[in-house]
């Protein structure tokens, strides 16, 4: 495999920012060596937000697993050795934030049935959408919360966002919990959290109907670290990849959304996943 | 959730399907009986602009032989739970894996994968449907069997089966690849293995040489549709011919295809350039290597001047006909002066050779599909837009200038509507051609989801209001393009479906042929 760059957890990331930054608290007590994990392997696309590896990097270095990134956008032969390499062994875990044409022949190659996908979402970015910054999550056991807490960090950052919650299949009759900072509605699809945007508008830009909204009351806490979505999307990953992220109660289908400064940078669409053996 | 499956199949009980869930894991064994999200993921990327939900499996089940479908279906009779096979399950565009509709099992056959004969006199294969395209080129190399197989684009993860199931198409002289099939092994609903053709005599050596049997020809009918689940399925390979000279002719205006196709056809019916040939549009040459936001930062459709910069900036032509000749080096000697004159005749056009485009990444793979080599280099096409949206719009026409001109401007008018680009190649049949578009779009953003369905939607119903109808169809739009086929069409493949599969079992829905239930006419 050809790599432009192969980076040994720790070391020179952005000027050694690892020493600098530490995990956010509401994770740090949770954080400890995972000796029985391999240390994962991160497949990152040059245009993936540097924020991402970062995050991803410095957590897993806090939680004691070394490993190696690969950033570039992988070779078929990069992927082809990266899936041989997480079917050899169980426990072993590939982090990946790439275009969606590597992140589909990923989905395809990894062998169905042995490969379990603890994450999946898409991103994408650019300013003709009605939201300048989108993200669709699967919400799958392993990765539930996972788009609240971006929509958490979206909201802080003041952005421009939409963020899609899709349990797979749809989702169940439980309603999610409403999220401080956001005004929640409920109606028969789910729920729709919406920071400085009315429901009418809200219900626009996500070109949904505003017939059988119902307000929803909030109830939980999310607190943003104010990391950024990338760096926390980062991290996130590195906790799921790693078992730890806190395990979460699955949730109707919902919706996150915020108007704020409506910045798409450089029009990008990745995926982001987390899959294992 | 409210039950403890993903989804449940329509009409099933939660404890009907825990019964029938108990019953495959003692046939297939815990691990062949998929019921996790976590690995049912797997099976739910349908790219296609419809919800993901409206196509979640309830359940995979992956039999490692006949006799362990055969007793897979009888469970599924005896619960009535619909299966929806698969052979290698990469039906990109199409729906992929997931079943065409919500809480069907996905039957997945890629653990039957053996190469169960290569005849290397006689040309022929006989393969399971797990068998990869990589699979099959691999073994000819390993043995050294001077034989090339024809493959679609996604090459070396598809397989020759599911392909030509669902008639897929190659770029080789055997690039209608159902036509280059001879016999088939199938499970029929009740658990009947049927052979068809020469198969179904006792003893006979000529099942994979000659196609018809005896009797009414049955294979067509297993194509496309819901009739039976093929365990085995015979395949011509091509020769290795001694020489081959691909070669590619460049067109500089979109009106070009008019010419293009008017020197191609006599061409391709007098087998001169014998193999499907390709006349790949501008967009579809540089979206498998370029990503649009790089080039264009507006709204909606690219701009035809954008997309003329790109031609000039990239070398590359609005139209690209990629071709190969094939045969002893005289007789591409001979051949190639042929094509030489009839593109000089013709008045327009630039003919490369592969000398003269160098080491141009695209020219070499169109050229490695044209001799069935794996290339997956096509798959790029689905970083040009992001987003993770497909679906292919495939509308058949006359092998006739004037014809791909008109469905060339239908199809522009339409997605420029919808603010979608013109991703587009023609593949040159005998004497059709399939237009394949391409209608990328970014599943992240729900207008564009919306727009993505109603466009396709328009794009149907448009076409077939001026008699051009589709030659294949993702799964949300099977029922819709069976209405446009009409309804006595519809009503025999339904009769048929009956008598064969009274409890609907096998793929409800596929191609819009329902037993019971769905969109009875
Ligand atoms: C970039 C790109 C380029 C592409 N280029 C081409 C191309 O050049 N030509 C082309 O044809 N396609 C092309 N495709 C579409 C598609 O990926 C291929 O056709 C692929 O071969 C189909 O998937 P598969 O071979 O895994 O078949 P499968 O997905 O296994 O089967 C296809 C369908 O056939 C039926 N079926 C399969 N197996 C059985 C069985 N055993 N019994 C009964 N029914 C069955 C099912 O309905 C199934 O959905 C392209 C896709 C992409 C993304």
């Amino acid at each position: 495999m050809t790599v432009s760059r192969r980076t040994l957890l720790g070391a020179a990331l952005s000027g050694g920012a690892v020493a600098a930054v530490g995990l956010p608290a509401a994770h740090a007590a949770t954080i400890g060596p995972n000796p029985p994990l391999e240390a994962p392997r991160l497949l990152v696309d040059p245009r993936a937000p540097r924020g991402f590896l970062d995050g991803a990097c410095i957590a897993l270095q806090t939680l004691g697993l070394g490993g190696i990134a690969v950033v570039e956008p992988p070779s078929d032969a990069a992927l082809t050795e990266s899936i041989a390499w997480l079917t050899a062994r169980r426990g072993r875990r590939i982090i990946a934030m790439v275009g969606d044409s590597q992140a589909i022949l990923m989905q395809q190659m990894a062998p169905a049935g042995r490969v379990r996908w603890l994450s999946l979402a898409q991103h994408g970015s650019s300013s003709e959408a009605a939201f300048a910054n989108r993200h669709r999550v699967t919400a799958l056991p392993a990765n539930r919360g996972l788009a609240r807490r971006l929509a958490v960090e979206l909201a802080a950052a003041g952005a421009d966002f939409a963020v899609f919650d899709q349990p797979l299949g749809g989702g169940g009759a439980t309603p999610g919990a409403a999220v401080p900072g956001f005004v929640s509605h409920r109606d028969a699809d789910g729920l729709l959290h919406l920071a400085g945007l009315s429901a009418a508008e809200g219900c626009t830009g996500l070109d949904r109907p505003t017939t059988g909204l119902a307000p929803y009351a909030s109830c939980a806490t999310t607190a943003a670290t104010g990391l950024g979505w990338e760096r926390a999307l980062g991290e996130a990953l590195a906790l799921i990849a790693a078992d730890r992220w806190p395990q979460q109660a699955a949730e109707a289908q919902q919706i996150f959304a915020g108007r704020g400064r409506g910045t798409a940078a450089a029009a990008v669409a990745l995926t982001s996943f987390v899959i294992a053996s | 959730m409210s039950s403890k499956y993903i989804a449940l199949p329509k009409g099933v009980s939660e404890k009907s399907f825990d019964a029938a869930i108990k019953e495959y894991r003692a046939i297939l064994g815990e691990a062949n009986v998929i019921v996790a999200e976590e690995l049912l993921v797997s099976y739910n990327k349908i790219m296609i602009p419809d919800e993901d939900e409206h196509h979640t499996p309830s359940a995979a089940i992956c039999p490692s032989s006949v006799e362990e479908v055969q007793r897979c279906l009888a469970v599924c009779n005896k619960y009535k739970v619909p299966v929806w096979p698969v052979s290698t399950g990469r039906n990109f565009g199409y729906g992929t894996t997931a079943p065409a509709n919500r809480g069907q099992v996905v039957m997945d056959l890629r653990r039957m994968n053996r190469i169960l004969e290569v005849d290397a006199e006689l040309c022929t294969c006989l393969l399971e449907p797990g068998v990869t395209y990589q699979q099959l080129y691999d073994y000819l190399q390993e043995h050294k069997i001077p034989l090339w197989l024809s493959c679609p684009a996604p090459s070396s993860i598809v397989g020759p089966v599911g392909n030509a199931l669902d008639r897929g198409v190659g770029y080789t002289p055997y690039g209608e690849h159902f036509l280059f099939s001879c016999g088939m092994e199938v499970v029929m609903p009740n658990g009947d293995i049927l052979r068809t053709g020469m198969g179904s005599l006792p003893g006979s050596n000529t099942a994979q040489v000659f196609k018809w049997g005896y009797g009414p020809y049955l294979d067509g009918i297993f194509t496309q549709s819901n009739y039976g689940v093929v365990t085995k399925m015979g395949f011509w390979l091509l020769p290795a011919p001694p020489a081959f000279k691909p070669f590619v002719i460049r067109y500089q205006d979109e009106a070009d295809i008019v010419q293009a196709v008017e020197t191609l056809r006599p061409l391709r019916i007098a087998n001169i350039v014998p193999n499907a040939v390709v006349i790949v549009h501008a967009l579809w040459e540089l979206g498998s290597m370029l990503k649009r936001a790089e080039h264009f930062d507006g709204t909606g459709t690219i701009p035809d001047s954008v997309v003329r910069r790109l031609v000039k900036e990239n070398n590359v032509g609005m139209w690209n006909v990629y071709c190969g000749l094939y045969g002893s080096p005289e007789q591409v000697e001979v051949n190639w002066k042929i094509v030489q004159g009839a593109v000089k005749a013709s008045g327009k056009g630039e003919l490369l050779t592969q000398e003269q485009v160098g080491d141009d990444p695209v020219f070499k793979y169109r050229a490695d599909l044209m001799q069935g080599k794996m290339n997956m280099r096509e798959m790029g096409l689905y970083n040009w837009r992001g987003g993770g949206g497909s679906c292919w719009f495939a509308p058949v026409s006359q092998a006739r200038g004037s014809e791909t001109l008109k469905q060339m401007a239908m199809a522009k008018t339409i997605l420029d509507k919808y603010g979608f680009d013109y991703v587009a190649e023609f593949i040159v049949g005998w004497r059709d051609m399939h237009h394949i578009v391409d209608l990328l779009f970014d599943r992240t953003d729900p207008q564009q989801m919306k727009a993505a369905k109603a466009c396709f939607g328009e794009l149907l119903e448009e076409f077939s209001k001026a008699g051009y109808g589709t030659y294949r169809v993702n799964t949300a739009f099977m029922d819709k393009v069976a209405d446009y086929y009409g309804p006595v069409k519809r009503d025999v493949n339904r009769k048929i479906k009956l008598a064969l599969d009274p409890n609907g079992i096998i793929a409800p829905g596929k191609s819009g042929i329902w037993a019971t239930g769905g969109k009875v006419i």
